[in-house]
């Protein structure tokens, strides 16, 4: 994100007018009504807010998963070398990643970055704590970031890479390879590994959690996604924010740690870049932070052109993950899995090379003609480029999010025998904790798959046409050119989910 | 507060340490209680062997198993607990009355015998599991019998890279007989000997006498067959080769020959009540080419000692 | 209970004044230290702020002095309605993750000036009391000197939005 946007231009008024003359219209105006409903979480359930205020919340839903993650790469290095029989594989890229898309970014945002163990030991070197913030007392130890004391280097994440086109290579980059680590375990510990190892470095290096926000290529997707999820940590009143003279939620304070994501929670109006840890919520002192419930897919600005390229990769992956494994074509499959499978490099280059044009060049072309139509056709008076390019690429964000749980369903479907198996032995050593060892592999609804999958997506394209006449309204404020406007965008939207039906009913 | 901190410290630390010890603790808690010896083998079809190491993610594709090798005591009860680290294997032991079970890649089986008797007992996958297929047979030995020569080398994966250059027929038919486990039943030179349960002739044919079978008489014979076989177009009834005396029937006896390799033979059974024997000759039709069974006979023609004649047989 | 600001005596209202000066200037250095090493122009931007509100606090401090001798009391700002002055960031998820600049510092800072002013003219009208009205417009052209003060700044970066 080279370009600075200015969301209101226009708003704010010459300095050489009469201050007093004109009405307030820029920060200190009262912010816009919100769109939908919301239900505060904190207010309906008294003992969650009991649990999140404690200071010990994050690290106690850390824990368990931390433990689980280690005993996973444990059974990937030791377990048996079997894909689908290795609690690693069944448990990270089947069952971890359908709860993260189905439910947990769909529901509850970025919750997931509340429990995530990567950046563990990383926040635990930088904090120097695990449940206690830590004051900069004059003469202590360790670098001040707002009133908080970190260990560590915190540095500044340098301005250039203040984006996240790191995670969009490191995502597509992963993807590439996807084959390897879903069939072999020990491949799968190397990359996790790595990631952890990363992390931890970049905490100690880096100013707060800049791993997770411009290089974890899971981040990268929950942000973009987050922002359809039905849940977001919002202020409660902006008045009393505007009034708080402590600001705790972006410099922190003894209740709790200054927004580790580089927020500021009291203005945030996007869930993109909110981990959810909950630390605002504790160190506000007006208790003005809560948790709120809402309709999906209400966040509906994309800031820069990394996060519509990420719309873009998502949508693509979504699309050639359903060829390589869900598609009839076992050619694709080998191709990507190129030494089992005993094609040549030449063959699996070809592939990687079809995986990267295909987000990065072919489909941001195919929208861009699109968009260039659909401008040309409303005609009169239109807004820069960038502006209707970004609000239009938004319109593939609730639209993957829907397409990409149409994908995983039939992997939890099918192989969800797999993970009663792995659950009862992890390691495949024979063990049978919970009785399921013994399992057969029996799929799921094998018939009903292909009409769960086409009703998701229409319900991702209903909601996808509303909001592409809705949205349109806001670059063209003429009936007639907003509608021209939308047509083109509507029919490649239509286009793209006539291609996913294609590929799920064939 | 600094209980708080501390207490966190130490749960942290237990979930680090604990992901690791706790798996092994448990497994070997379950080893321990077993009332019997707990025997583990895993098959890995890649190298053709049945192992006792643990085969894991980490050692999978580094390939440096060894092959088991158990011995009993006579009356021993044994928990034996069998894996397979990559495709579906099927462990059969038929003297000791073990299987076959059937290995699915990944799962666990266990099975139970006493080691009764004295003697060497060998075990087999049944299942074809891949190139090295024919290499996975092991042994184990009950009492104060003394181990059978050492087996066969297990499959060392040669075969998949292309093949060197060759200096003669025999030479490259060596190479096939050994890289696609020829050798494993047939015995190093095809000397045979491996037994073969409930097998009619008890163990698995010699083939270090088919130059015989051929009759082919002598060592010239034998070379001036050889150079035949390696003939572009190979061999023909109406082409004899110069030099073989009785060409019609060294003929005739090639193709009887080449018909077992190419379309295999299944085992006569001793008892023709009792189980299917565990070994038997694979169809070699879709594995090998003709050059390269020409290349096999010449090489066990060339094993032949002109001073001794024994009978050859399937 | 919070009480509306005409309801105040002339005194509290100075009181009250003082107490905004002082916490605007917590918030102010508040920024200034969350931005110290991620974005020294911003960092020093909301300490020269901070300064200014101090120079403030200190002439409403004098005039508390001399008209009513001693230390002024601490009223929460929280307790008054409709008593705002703090700058707010606009979008600091953007001033992380974009560029940015030091004039919007400024500009959010100009805005909150004025809304103060605005807040004590309107205040004039509300009392009859002469000395709280005197007292009013005093505040208000302070605010107004804050503004002028902000608006050469925004002059000096030769950008005007």
């Amino acid at each position: 994100m080279s370009e600075n946007i200015n969301p209101n231009p226009s708003i704010l008024p010459s300095p050489s007018a009469t201050p007093a003359s004109r009405p307030l219209t820029g920060p200190l105006a009262p912010p816009p009504p919100l769109e939908g409903w919301r239900i505060d979480l904190l207010k309906t359930f008294p003992w969650l807010k009991w649990l999140v205020k404690r200071r010990w919340f994050q690290f106690a839903v850390v824990l368990p998963n931390l433990f689980l993650f280690l005993v996973f790469l444990a059974a990937g290095v030791w377990g048996t070398p079997v894909g689908n029989r290795n609690i690693l594989i069944v448990f990270v890229w089947i069952f971890w990643w359908f709860l993260l898309i189905s439910a947990m970014v769909p529901f509850l945002s970025r919750a997931w970055c509340t429990m995530c163990p990567f950046p563990f030991f990383g926040e635990w070197i930088q904090r120097g704590s695990l449940t206690t913030p830590k004051m900069a007392a004059p003469g202590a130890k360790g670098a001040k970031v707002g009133i908080n004391r970190y260990f560590g280097w915190n540095l500044r994440w340098p301005k250039a890479l203040s984006n996240i086109w790191m995670q969009n290579i490191g995502f597509l980059g992963l993807c590439t390879f996807s084959a390897f680590y879903l069939t072999r375990p020990i491949v799968t510990v190397w990359v996790l590994g790595s990631l952890i190892i990363i992390a931890t470095v970049l905490h100690v290096v880096f100013r707060q959690r800049a791993f997770c926000n411009y290089v974890c290529p899971v981040s990268g997707f929950l942000s973009l996604y987050s922002m359809s999820s039905m849940a977001e940590v919002r202020s409660r009143d902006a008045e009393v924010c505007l009034k708080c003279h402590d600001k705790s939620c972006l410099v922190g304070s003894e209740r709790g740690w200054g927004c580790p994501w580089f927020n500021f929670p009291s203005k945030m109006e996007r869930n993109n870049y909110c981990g959810m840890c909950m630390e605002c919520i504790k160190s506000c002192p007006h208790d003005n932070m809560t948790v709120r419930l809402r309709p999906f897919a209400t966040d509906t600005k994309l800031k820069g052109y990394d996060e519509a390229w990420k719309a873009f990769i998502m949508l693509s992956l979504a699309l050639a993950y359903s060829v390589i494994y869900l598609g009839p074509w076992g050619f694709f499959k080998d191709l990507a899995n190129f030494t089992e499978s005993g094609r040549g490099l030449s063959a699996f280059l070809g592939y990687a090379l079809c995986l990267w044009a295909l987000p990065m060049v072919v489909i941001p072309t195919v929208f861009s003609a699109f968009h260039w139509v659909a401008r040309r056709l409303a005609g009169a008076e239109p807004k820069p480029w960038k502006e209707s390019f970004l609000l239009m690429a938004y319109q593939l964000v609730p639209l993957g999010l829907l397409a990409w749980i149409a994908f995983s369903l039939p992997l939890i479907f099918i192989n969800g025998s797999y993970i009663l198996v792995t659950m009862s032995d992890p390691f495949g050593w024979g063990w049978d904790l919970f009785h399921t060892a013994h399992t057969a592999w029996s799929p799921i609804l094998p018939q009903w798959m292909p009409a769960i999958q086409v009703g998701i997506l229409a319900i991702g394209l209903i909601l996808t046409l509303k909001s592409v006449f809705k949205q349109a309204g806001k670059i063209y404020t003429d009936n007639r050119a907003r509608l021209r406007f939308a047509l083109p965008m509507a029919l490649l939207m239509t286009l793209i989910v006539s291609l996913f039906i294609r590929l799920y009913v064939s | 507060m600094k209980t708080r901190e501390w207490l966190s410290t130490i749960l942290a630390l237990a979930a680090v340490i604990g992901s690791v010890a706790l798996p092994f603790w448990y497994e070997g808690r379950r080893a321990a209680s077993a009332p019997e010896r707990t025997i583990t083998l895993t098959g890995v079809a890649s190298s053709g062997i049945w192992t006792e190491d643990p085969v894991t993610g980490d050692n999978y594709r580094k390939n440096s198993f060894k092959p088991a090798r158990i011995r009993l005591e006579k009356g021993e009860s044994v928990r034996l607990v069998l894996r397979s680290a990559d495709v579906t294997h099927r462990f059969y032991m038929p003297e000791l009355g073990v299987g076959p079970v059937e290995l699915v890649p990944g799962h666990t089986e266990e099975v139970h015998f006493k080691a009764d008797r004295e003697g060497v007992f060998n075990y087999y996958c049944t299942e074809i599991c891949g190139d090295c297929h024919f290499h996975m047979r092991g042994f184990l030995t009950v009492g104060n019998a003394a181990d059978p020569a050492a087996a066969a080398a297990a499959c060392d994966g040669t075969h998949r890279e292309s093949p060197p250059a060759f200096s003669s027929l025999a030479e490259e038919g060596r190479y096939w007989f050994e890289s696609k486990g020829c050798v494993s039943c047939h015995g190093a030179g095809g000397t045979g000997g491996v037994p073969n349960f409930n097998y009619a002739r008890g163990t698995v044919p010699a083939l270090n006498t088919l130059a015989s079978k051929l009759s082919l008489e002598s060592k010239s014979e034998v070379e001036a067959f050889t150079q035949a076989l390696g003939q572009k177009e190979g061999l023909a009834k109406d082409k004899p080769a110069p030099g073989v005396s009785n060409w019609a029937l060294s003929y005739a006896q090639y193709q009887s020959v080449l018909r077992t390799i190419q379309g295999g033979s299944p085992p006569l059974k001793a008892d023709p009540k009792g189980p299917e024997p565990p070994l038997f000759m694979p169809a070699w039709k879709e594995k090998l080419g003709l050059d390269q069974i020409n290349s096999i006979i010449a090489y066990l023609v060339s094993q032949q000692k002109f001073e001794e004649h024994t009978g050859w047989g399937m | 209970m919070t009480r509306r600001i005409e309801e105040l005596e002339p005194k509290e209202i100075l009181a009250l004044a003082i107490s905004i000066e002082q916490a605007n200037q917590k918030a102010l250095r508040n920024f200034s230290e969350m931005f110290d090493g991620y974005n020294q122009e911003v960092s020093r931007n909301f300490g020269e702020m901070a300064e200014e509100e101090g120079r403030h606090e200190e002439l409403l401090q004098q005039m508390y002095k001399k008209k009513y001798k001693g230390p002024a009391p601490n009223i929460d700002s929280f307790d008054i309605e409709g008593v705002v002055e703090a700058v707010d960031l606009d979008d600091s998820e953007f001033l992380i993750f974009d560029s940015f600049k030091a004039q919007q510092v400024y500009q959010a800072s100009w805005e909150a000036e004025r809304r103060a002013r605005e807040f004590y003219l309107k205040a004039v009208k509300n009392v009859k009391d002469a000395e709280m009205a005197n007292l009013f417009n005093t505040l208000a052209d302070m605010e107004g000197d804050h503004a002028d003060w902000l608006e050469k700044k925004l002059g000096h970066k030769g950008k005007k939005p």
